[in-house]
């Protein structure tokens, strides 16, 4: 019983850390994949396709937060019979996506190297 | 279909009127995209909830689109807001029990415990002014959050400047001090209604009464408050009790002391000069007298000061011997002990 609960508690603080990992890295993933202007939900296939689960929850407001920031542009297209909005990075949000990507690279690689001293340890 | 326009209707609901239009457009159409379906067109319902349940609820998925801090008092701010509630809270409840307590005490029709109606009206009353408190210390902590106001972010933070760690024993009691300073305040402002109505204070049986003896020392009363608030103002701000703050509150004490002592000692001697010596008697002289006279409520009065003045002589002199022995044992123990937290262990 007692097993049982702590495998419940542990599973509950799993979700809540990779969702906060997720959610560090999702707008370096949304900058990486908006070359070509995507509207929301194909965004979110997009990602999910490469193996990046994404909460849609968080990705739509987190678009409309990057357009405020001026990261992004947008524009709404009438497709069929229903009106989608299209995202797509700006040039200041190339320049933070570069630098960012720089920053990820250096992060991944410093963590790569912290990790197998924690399965060690 | 339904279910998700009502689902939108909600989230709207949440959402600042300016964009709500908007966003819940672009909602309606990432959530049909979900289902892979046209606008109109019928969808199994079990499908629809799974999604509104990934989606989370109507007010979490609106939250989520507020940009900026959305709260009242951020979390800068929120510290300082806590301190601020609890002193505005301590010193509102000390001055109103103080001031029911004084007030009852000149004029006992009045007290708070003279009928089960007016111990309900305190209390309601009480209850009101403490609400009204923490409702406008919140109010003026949510106009400086909107104008983005933040604690102690003027200056460049400086380490060196950190106060020292304070040692057990050297905390200072907020509450205590706060309660004595309220209490300062409030003797202060009662000394000079005093002085400003001709010396008035109690209204038993209507009769005005004077205290020659308080009136004549008036300065001294005066400065000895105003310093007594200074200081435990300082102490406050301060906010730990070293040797000098130790030696220094020991010396506004004893200043009390001497106050005090010549209250005591002017209100004996108008006593007897007034052919008063003690409270009982006086008190039998008033059971002689059913309708009392000008001169034997005087008396009285002048008994309740001189008692009122000694339990406070008495009070401040072992307040004052005990700050006193406690500073010998200061300085013993601070003179051969080895520092109580250290790096090297």
């Amino acid at each position: 019983m007692q097993s049982m609960i702590n495998e419940k508690l542990m599973d509950e603080w799993h979700q809540k850390l990779t969702q906060e990992l997720r959610r560090g890295v999702l707008v370096l993933a949304a900058l990486s994949q908006l070359d070509d202007a995507q509207y929301g939900y194909d965004l979110m296939r997009t990602l999910n396709d490469r193996g990046l689960e994404v909460d849609q929850g968080t990705l739509y407001p987190l678009l409309r937060r990057l357009e405020e920031q001026g990261f992004l542009e947008s524009e709404w297209r009438i497709e069929g019979s229903r009106p989608r909005r299209y995202y797509r990075i700006s040039p200041l949000g190339r320049q933070v996506y570069h630098r960012l990507a720089e920053d990820w690279r250096e992060l991944t690689r410093v963590m790569n190297g912290l990790l197998p001293e924690l399965g060690a340890g | 279909m339904d279910l998700i326009e009502r689902y939108l209707y909600q989230v709207g609901r949440y959402l600042p009127l300016k964009k709500r239009e908007d966003i819940l457009t672009e909602l309606r159409s990432n959530l049909l995209d979900a289902l892979g379906v046209s606008e109109g067109e019928e969808v199994d319902e079990e499908r629809v909830v799974a999604l509104l349940e990934e989606f989370g609820p109507p007010q979490k998925v609106a939250a989520s689109y507020h940009t900026g801090m959305n709260c009242l008092i951020g979390p800068e701010l929120f510290p300082l807001f806590r301190m601020v509630t609890g002193i505005a809270l301590i010193a509102v409840f000390g001055a109103l029990v103080l001031a029911l307590a004084v007030g009852a005490v000149f004029d006992p029709e009045i007290a708070p415990w003279s009928s089960p109606q007016t111990i309900l009206e305190t209390l309601s009353g009480m209850w009101n002014a403490l609400i009204s408190t923490f409702g406008m210390v919140v109010l003026v902590f949510t106009i400086l959050q909107y104008f983005g106001v933040r604690a102690e972010q003027a200056e460049k933070w400086q380490p060196r400047r950190l106060p020292p760690v304070t040692r057990s024993g050297e905390q200072v009691n907020r509450l205590g001090i706060g309660i004595e300073v309220a209490l300062d305040i409030l003797l202060l402002v009662l000394l000079w209604i005093f002085v400003d109505k001709g010396g008035v204070l109690a209204r038993l049986d209507h009769v005005v009464i004077t205290n020659q003896v308080i009136q004549a020392y008036v300065p001294l009363i005066s400065v000895v408050l105003v310093v007594s608030i200074l200081f435990h103002a300082f102490t406050l701000y301060y906010a730990r009790w070293t040797p000098v703050m130790r030696l220094l509150k020991v010396g506004v004490s004893l200043v009390s002391i001497y106050t005090l002592y010549v209250l005591v000692s002017g209100h004996i001697a108008w006593l007897s000069a007034h052919g008063s010596s003690s409270f009982l008697t006086t008190l039998e002289s008033l059971e002689l007298l059913p309708q009392a006279s000008e001169t034997i409520v005087q008396n009285v009065t002048m008994q309740a000061f001189r008692l009122g003045f000694t339990i406070a002589l008495v009070v401040e002199s072992i307040e004052t011997a005990v700050e006193i022995v406690r500073l010998g044992f200061q300085a013993v123990t601070r003179s051969g002990a080895s520092p109580a937290i250290g790096l090297e262990g």
